[in-house]
């Protein structure tokens, strides 16, 4: 809601200072936006007059131009040809400076001095170009600052208005605003309107079929108009609102909206079949042309106003172009009326239409503003196009809506607000807002009758936050919540999550987040089409229009732009909710850690660049598996889309899947153009927080030493490291404290199709120090075991 | 020989050893020297071995000397080798000179994203001040996303969030929550007072994205119901919070607003963490910066999930995260928290 100081003025007193009326407006919730001042920084600049224009004797493209300032003349020489002598333009004399920072001085144009410049309205920072100089309007006072002739002088405040008060879109509504902040009176003005002899009914005829939609239409008619623009100080108000100026008649009608907060509008009498108004919901299909041109098919919910034939209206949203007030039109039907907030808002999202009309009517209008609002647009019509205002309008309004009485309990409102509140102090409060309070002796209550226009004070509450509004929310002391104690905490899942987190940023993994919502593309370069996911019924963009079924999508997109940047070590995971569809209402939201990894290492002084492999991944899924203390992990190659077939392991605790890894086909990294091999992985939180244990130590830390002995065997390249160690920790007996993989090798040296795998293991008994033959025994009985089970061959 | 050519040899060998020990110049030359002069095969130990075939008088006379001679020398050479051995190490020490500028052996290190960050402060400030952090589901039902917080079908403030639907059989379709008050119902009907709060997660609305604004993002819902609680105690747990939050000395304050979901409603405002209230870009000259809604929790909500609103009041609170992490850290672009891009999250 735009609101120019100077029109608030004539409702309020306002203050001089425009930063104490923000303070004022924002301390009680009307959120001021913006303070806009078009002038400011054209203080300097005033209004002269061209007096003669000659040729400059040196030069054939500028102009010597003699101009009057009100206090003399000055000679300029200008390079702009749109004017004639007697314009007014703006003069920026020597030493003023320019809204773009440009400092004027005299200075001598081929032998000639121009003592100043002649502006443009692209060089005061009107607008964004300009051809010529900008030509003051005739009325110009010469001398005068050119934000006065230009109507700029003006400060206008850009207020958010909360959707429960409708009543603050308007002038009126601030000012009272104000009125009750400031303690001083509310000027409305007093509306005399002349009526002729013709009566309104005779002129015309109004039914309501739809009194639901429309519980008051009230109908004027002016006759004898004279279509044509507005008074200037008129637009200039209009324009300073927001609003375009377009005839006396339509700016009458504007001009008592912005003031009294109610819609108005006006038809063409002689347009209207049947000089007729019926208002009804429109039928399926009916087809109308709005003021903007488009022709709209109509649903049977859309509440229109009709003639005797068809819509010329969409109620409270727009009208229509066939009843537009032309500048043929002589007679106006003037509407006032009161809409249902529910059905104008369905039809205003149904149509994607909003209109200042609209967006008073969705919010609740006051149908007992209606009168006032039709007088004053009526008298303003009259004053500005002529004509004469039929006797008598017709007001249908069978039901009229009553005040709201609330009751406030003055020791309720203390203690809701921890406020030293007086009664007397919100008495005086309720009074200033125009609520006639009443206050019996003693009683602790207040009664208050919240007027139509206050439809948002309903309860006690309501009246409570009027109070506090009014007294200021700086009143209320501050306090912490006393009673009882609480136990606060994290849940488990989030300790373990912080934990995850922790343990793989300290792994050399990068937290990203992503959004929820994926596209059709994500799931098409994984081969994931197939996937059950859930839609979004109105997308913003295809790229965002499906719920995420898993991490690994959206992170390989992060993947590609860090790639695209050149950012090649890419280590990234995410934590959040999947979306799964259900048979129910809602889906299941199972929390993932998505991880991925792909590009290259970098040399370092220490070590040589290498490609992001399997293995870094895996190193990354042991660190997390053993920080989360999950029991009896096992990892057991897999064939799962969208993986390697043979470089996939799932990752078991016990007999819990509690995750995927390894790397994605060559189709998923040529689809996603990667130019590294991708390695992926998901897990499911849930169960890891599930199956998480509190660290057992197995053993008491014993003070006897080890044995420490190495084992290298051959054995054919298919047998897997994990039975491998699994069979040589059965076979090693109680002594074995360790087996640790430290080699492998391939080559001429073990033969075509067979790998050396080298074993560092370490023996220790509990009780006693192991001699050296007790643990060479038990190396001997894991070879043993190694020749029997895999034919491992000890070298 | 006499005893006295006798001393005479030793005198000479103890001149000649230190002598010699002076010429000495490594500490290896020390040791052979220690080992040649006083081993067993040294002229010393010959000397000595001899004195039992010596008279009872010459014998004293001599081992007397024996052991002053060896004394002497075992001191000299001690002094000898300690400062020898102290120049070679110091030699030692300084051929074994390494450039500690080169980088470390480190793990790699990675990072815990900025929003989680902000989301961990957010949430301990208000664990140290008694708040349970709990979490509910991202697609909710219309129900708990605006009916059960007093915005039914068709009001008007639902134009405050134009939300996500999700396609659905059922007649009523689900939608991306648009904020993380909808706990607010789903807690009180799970548990009964006194309930003390915090909500983190993930929202969404069909708002454009703007530097200002994600369609997606993470707000954090607050909610304290029990006897007897005020207005006060609602700014006195803002306030302390902010202090947690944004240091010590911030202030916070209060200016009326709409939510239909409290009343009376309130937008909170802590003087601006960068220029502390004096007025700067980050706050828009304004001196203040608006964190947060909140509000007292409105009668309708409280009665909706069985709650009598005369014997139990509460207040609720609402913030956006990224908003809180773009201010924070001076990010021009909320976006970029989303973008992923290495360089930004290693910043943190």
């Amino acid at each position: 809601m735009k609101v120019p100081v100077s029109w608030l003025a004539d409702f309020v007193d306002v203050p001089a200072d425009i930063d104490e009326l923000e303070e004022m407006l924002t301390s009680a919730g009307l959120k001021v936006e913006s303070i806009e001042s078009p002038g400011l920084g054209l203080e300097d600049i005033v209004v002269a007059k061209i007096l003669a224009i000659h040729p400059h004797p040196r030069a054939d493209r500028v102009r010597i131009v003699e101009v009057a300032t009100g206090s003399g003349q000055r000679s300029i020489v200008c390079g702009a040809w749109n004017f004639e002598v007697g314009d007014n333009v703006p003069l920026a004399a020597p030493g003023v400076q320019l809204p773009n920072g440009l400092k004027i001085a005299e200075r001598n144009v081929r032998g000639t001095m121009s003592e100043g410049m002649l502006c443009s309205a692209s060089e005061l920072g009107l607008s964004e170009e300009a051809e010529g100089l900008l030509i003051l309007p005739a009325t110009a006072v010469v001398g005068a600052q050119i934000s006065q002739a230009l109507g700029l002088d003006d400060v206008v405040l850009d207020l958010e208005i909360t959707p429960n008060r409708p009543d603050l879109m308007s002038l009126i509504g601030v000012a009272r605003e104000v009125a009750a902040l400031r303690s001083v009176d509310l000027k409305i003005p007093d509306i005399q309107i002349k009526q002729g002899d013709a009566k309104t009914v005779d002129l015309a005829a109004v039914e309501v079929v739809d009194q639901v939609g429309c519980p008051r239409y009230l109908a004027r008619v002016i006759t004898g108009v004279t279509i044509g623009p507005s008074p200037l100080w008129v637009q200039k108000r209009l324009t300073a609102a927001g609003l375009r100026p377009i005839s006396n008649v339509v700016d009458a009608t504007n001009y008592a909206l912005l003031v009294t907060g109610h819609p108005l509008h006006a038809f063409d009498l002689d347009r209207l079949a049947g000089s007729r108004i019926v208002v009804r919901r429109a039928t399926a299909q009916e087809p109308i042309t709005t003021l903007d041109g488009v022709e709209r098919k109509l649903d049977a919910d859309d509440l229109v106003i009709a003639d005797a034939e068809k819509p010329i209206a969409i109620a409270g949203v727009m009208g229509g172009a066939d009843s537009e007030v032309s500048d043929a039109t002589t007679a106006v039907l003037l509407e006032a009326a009161h809409f249902e907030t529910t059905t104008i808002s369905r039809t205003g999202r149904r149509h994607g239409l909003r209109s200042e009309a609209s967006a008073r009517y969705e919010r609740g209008t006051d149908p007992n503003n209606v009168e006032f609002a039709s007088m004053l647009a009526a008298s303003l019509i009259v004053e500005w196009a002529g004509g004469e205002i039929a006797s008598v309008p017709i007001d249908v309004y069978p039901a009229p809506m009553h005040s709201c009485t609330v009751v406030l309990r003055t020791e309720r409102a203390r203690l809701v607000t921890g406020a030293d509140y007086s009664d007397a102090e919100m008495l005086d409060a309720l009074t200033r807002l125009g609520l006639s309070p009443r206050a019996a002796d003693g009683d602790g209550e207040i009664t208050v009758e919240a007027p139509t226009r206050r439809q948002d004070l309903k309860i006690e509450e309501d009246l409570i936050e009027e109070v506090a509004r009014l007294l200021g929310y700086d009143r209320v002391p501050t306090q912490l919540p006393s009673s009882r104690s609480r136990a606060a905490a994290l849940t488990q899942k989030q300790r373990s999550i912080r934990r995850i987190r922790g343990v793989l940023a300290g792994s050399g993994m990068f937290e990203a987040l992503t959004q929820s919502m994926i596209g059709p593309e994500h799931l098409r370069i994984l081969g994931a089409t197939e996937v059950s996911v859930l839609e979004l019924a109105h997308p913003m963009t295809i790229e965002e229009s499906l719920m995420r079924p898993s991490l690994i999508p959206a992170l390989l997109s992060a993947v590609q732009r860090n790639h695209a940047k050149r950012n090649l070590d890419v280590r990234l995971f995410e934590i959040g909710p999947v979306f799964i569809p259900t048979r129910d209402a809602l889906p299941q939201e199972p929390t993932r850690l998505g991880l991925v990894m792909c590009g290259i290492q970098p040399q370092g002084w220490l070590s040589k660049e290498r490609p992001l492999d399997f293995y870094d991944l895996k190193g990354v899924v042991e660190n997390l598996v053993t920080s989360l203390c999950l029991p009896d992990i096992k990892f057991e190659p897999v064939t799962l889309p969208p993986y390697h077939a043979t470089r996939a392991a799932q990752v078991m605790s016990g007999t819990t899947v509690v995750g995927t890894f390894g790397e994605l086909t060559e189709e998923v990294r040529e689809r996603a153009d990667l130019a590294h091999r991708i390695y992926a992985g998901e897990f499911d939180v849930d169960a890891m927080v599930e199956l998480s244990e509190r660290p057992s130590p197995s053993s008491t830390v014993t003070r006897f030493p080890a044995v420490l002995l190495d084992l290298a065997l051959a054995v054919k390249d298919e047998v897997a490291a994990a039975d491998l160690l699994s069979v040589a920790r059965e076979a090693g007996g109680q002594d074995l404290e360790q087996v640790r993989i430290f080699d492998v090798y391939r080559g001429d040296q073990v033969g075509e199709g067979r790998k050396s795998i080298a074993l560092s293991l370490t023996f220790r008994n509990a009780a006693r120090t192991l001699t050296e033959q007790e643990a060479i025994s038990a190396r001997d009985a894991i070879a043993a075991a190694l020749r029997k089970g895999f034919g491992a061959e000890a070298r | 020989m006499s005893v006295s050519e006798q001393r005479a040899q030793l005198e000479e060998l103890r001149a000649q050893t230190i002598m010699t020990l002076e010429k000495a110049d490594t500490a290896e030359e020390v040791r052979q020297l220690r080992s040649d002069a006083l081993g067993r095969k040294s002229e010393l130990s010959g000397i000595n071995n001899k004195l039992g075939s010596l008279e009872p008088e010459g014998r004293k006379e001599l081992g007397q000397v024996i052991n002053s001679v060896r004394g002497d020398i075992e001191t000299a050479i001690e002094a000898r080798l300690i400062s020898l051995e102290a120049k070679e190490r110091s030699v030692r020490v300084e051929s074994e000179t390494i450039d500690v500028t080169l980088p470390g052996r480190a793990p790699a290190r990675g990072r815990i994203h900025p929003i989680t960050q902000v989301i961990d402060e957010i949430l301990d400030a208000f664990i140290g001040i008694g708040f349970r952090v709990v979490e509910g589901p991202v697609v909710e039902t219309d129900h708990y996303n605006f009916e059960a917080l007093n915005i039914p079908t068709d009001h008007s403030a639902r134009s405050m969030y134009d939300s996500f639907y999700i396609k659905s059989d059922s007649l009523e379709m689900p939608l991306i929550r648009a904020h993380t008050s909808p706990m607010q119902a789903r807690i009180m009907e799970a548990q009964d007072p006194p309930v003390y709060v915090v909500v983190p997660g993930r929202c969404g609305r069909r708002d454009e994205p703007t530097p200002n604004h994600l369609s997606g993002f993470t707000q954090i819902e607050g909610l304290a119901v029990d006897e007897g609680l005020s207005f006060a105690d609602m700014k006195g747990t803002l306030e302390v919070f902010a202090k947690a939050m944004f240091g010590p000395h911030q202030r916070v304050r209060m200016h009326p607003s709409y939510f239909p979901f409290t009343e009376p409603s309130a937008e909170v405002y802590v003087s601006c963490f960068t220029c502390e209230g004096i007025g700067c870009p980050t706050c828009r000259g304004e001196g203040w910066i608006e964190i947060m809604g909140a509000g007292m929790v409105h009668p309708k909500v409280l009665r909706g999930v069985g709650y009598d609103p005369e014997r139990y009041t509460g207040f609720a609170f609402g913030m956006g995260v990224e908003r809180i992490a773009k201010l924070r850290y001076a990010v021009h672009d909320v976006r970029t928290f989303y973008e992923n891009d290495l360089r930004f999250l290693a910043e943190f």
